[in-house]
């Protein structure tokens, strides 16, 4: 095929260009800053005839700006001859109406004579998509916000309930004349103690659905330690892995099977007064959590009063049962030199 | 010792004052916001107040506090939040909520050793921390 010379493009046909353009096209002198030349996207935009834009200058259409200030604004491009800016700010139309626009200002040379090229854009549309978007973020920062408050204030009343619950089983507790009933009643306030507890990490965390878990943990192994080890010495190992977190629905009954745990080993692991030492470590891999709660005291496992977990006690149905519902595995070893429960929860 | 409880929740209350009773002591009225707290303390004269941080009607524990030590009354907190920072000359410790029965008696008793400055008082039991 025989190749066609391409012609260059006339000015005439340059002018057009211009004229047909979807920007608005203004070309200002650089030295009286009157409009020489305004396409008819501008024209029509801002509602002016090509005679009236020739007795305008920029600051007449640019509301924001006064006529020092457009000065001072172009300055740098006419002390260095050439470049271009880009800033944003308002026209304002023949009827006063407004419309935002981004300015591409170029100083070109044309016979010599320093002349201004502003290319303009409205951008109303986008500013006003921008400022929509501003909102609704701001709006779904406030949503949020409220629904953490919500959360926390509702994980505060709960607390607050649950305490309400163990201030009437001590008030019933001091009321049951047989001691074997107050025991019972003790080891239930003891256990919605646990409970309240976790709903207590709930609110103060940052959080207000989950819990930190080793963080809990320590509370929990201190608070036990300091409440059960009347008689004798305990000393405390906690190796617990930060940033493991879980819900409600896991917490509390993790949280009640690890207080089942270090509650006998304090009350059967460590009599008559023995020193001891008693640990949890919680660590996690990518499919599940464990938690090993483990004492050196004299093992514990075949006591028919005690508290082994395949017996008929109560604490024995409360682990049974809540890991069934946890869908973890229940590890144990006991011997003279101690006891060992792990616990492993398959991570959802 | 005389003992004004200004505690919100009834049932919550009223554990407190049977503890105390059983120890010996006398609770001359449990308030449950500030007005009725500082009424009770200006006619009962307690010589100490255990106070809890939420009130009725949002009324605060820390005013109430503020007001009690400044009639010369000793208060202890009672609460599920105790303030981090030492309130200077406010109160002489807090006992965080939830409170065993143990606890209770025992952070009274540390409070009056503390509040009759008698040397060498006993130590807080656990739950308990001392601002003086």
């Amino acid at each position: 095929m025989p190749q066609r010379e391409k012609q260059p493009i006339s000015a005439a046909q340059l002018g057009l260009i211009v004229e047909d353009a979807a920007s608005e096209i203004f070309i200002f002198s650089a030295t009286d800053f009157r409009f020489l030349l305004v396409n008819r996207g501008a024209r029509e935009n801002l509602g002016y005839g090509l005679a009236e834009l020739r007795e305008l200058s920029p600051w007449d259409i640019k509301p924001e700006l006064t006529e020092e200030q457009f000065r001072r604004k172009v300055q740098p491009l006419i002390e260095s001859g050439a470049g271009d800016m880009v800033f944003e700010t308002v026209h304002r139309r023949k009827n006063g109406s407004l419309y935002d626009v981004s300015v591409h200002l170029q100083l070109l040379r044309q016979d010599g004579e320093p002349i201004f090229f502003a290319a303009i854009r409205d951008v109303t549309r986008e500013n006003e998509l921008r400022r929509e978007l501003e909102q609704r973020e701001c709006d779904l920062e406030k949503a949020l916000a409220g629904r953490e408050m919500l959360l926390q204030e509702v994980n505060h009343r709960v607390k607050n309930s649950l305490q309400v619950v163990m201030a009437l089983l001590q008030l019933h507790a001091r009321q049951a004349k047989e001691g074997s009933l107050r025991a019972a009643l003790a080891d239930a306030r003891n256990r919605v103690a646990v409970v309240a507890s976790i709903h207590q990490r709930l609110y103060m965390g940052g959080d207000h659905s989950m819990v930190d878990i080793g963080e809990f943990l320590e509370d929990l192994v201190n608070a036990t330690v300091e409440s059960l080890a009347i008689n004798g010495e305990i000393t405390t190992e906690l190796d617990l892995e930060p940033g493991i977190a879980l819900g409600i629905d896991e917490g509390v009954p993790l949280a009640l099977i690890v207080a089942e745990l270090l509650t006998n080993s304090l009350k059967y692991a460590f009599t008559d007064g023995k020193r001891g030492t008693l640990g949890v470590v919680l660590g996690s891999t990518d499919k599940e959590i464990s938690v090993k709660v483990y004492d050196d005291g004299k093992g514990y496992s075949t006591s028919a009063t005690g508290p082994d977990i395949s017996g008929s006690g109560l604490g024995s149905k409360i682990i049974k049962a809540l890991s069934r519902q946890l869908r973890a595995k229940i590890m144990r070893k006991t011997g003279p030199e101690g006891t060992a429960v792990t616990i492993i929860l398959p991570r959802n | 010792m005389k003992i004004l409880i200004v505690e919100d929740e009834a049932l919550i209350a009223m554990n407190i004052q049977d503890v105390l009773e059983e120890n010996g002591h006398e609770v001359v009225e449990i308030a449950d916001n500030e007005a009725s707290a500082l009424a009770a303390a200006a006619r009962l004269k307690p010589e100490l107040a255990l106070v809890d941080m939420r009130l009725v009607g949002g009324d605060s524990g820390l005013s109430v506090a503020q007001k009690l030590a400044s009639t010369g009354i000793s208060v202890v907190f009672a609460t599920g939040n105790c303030p981090g920072a030492a309130i200077e000359g406010v109160a002489i410790g807090c006992l965080h909520k939830p409170l065993s029965d143990e606890q209770i008696a025992a952070g009274i008793l540390v409070a009056d050793a503390r509040r009759r400055q008698i040397p060498n008082p006993p130590p807080p039991p656990p739950g308990m921390h001392l601002f003086q």
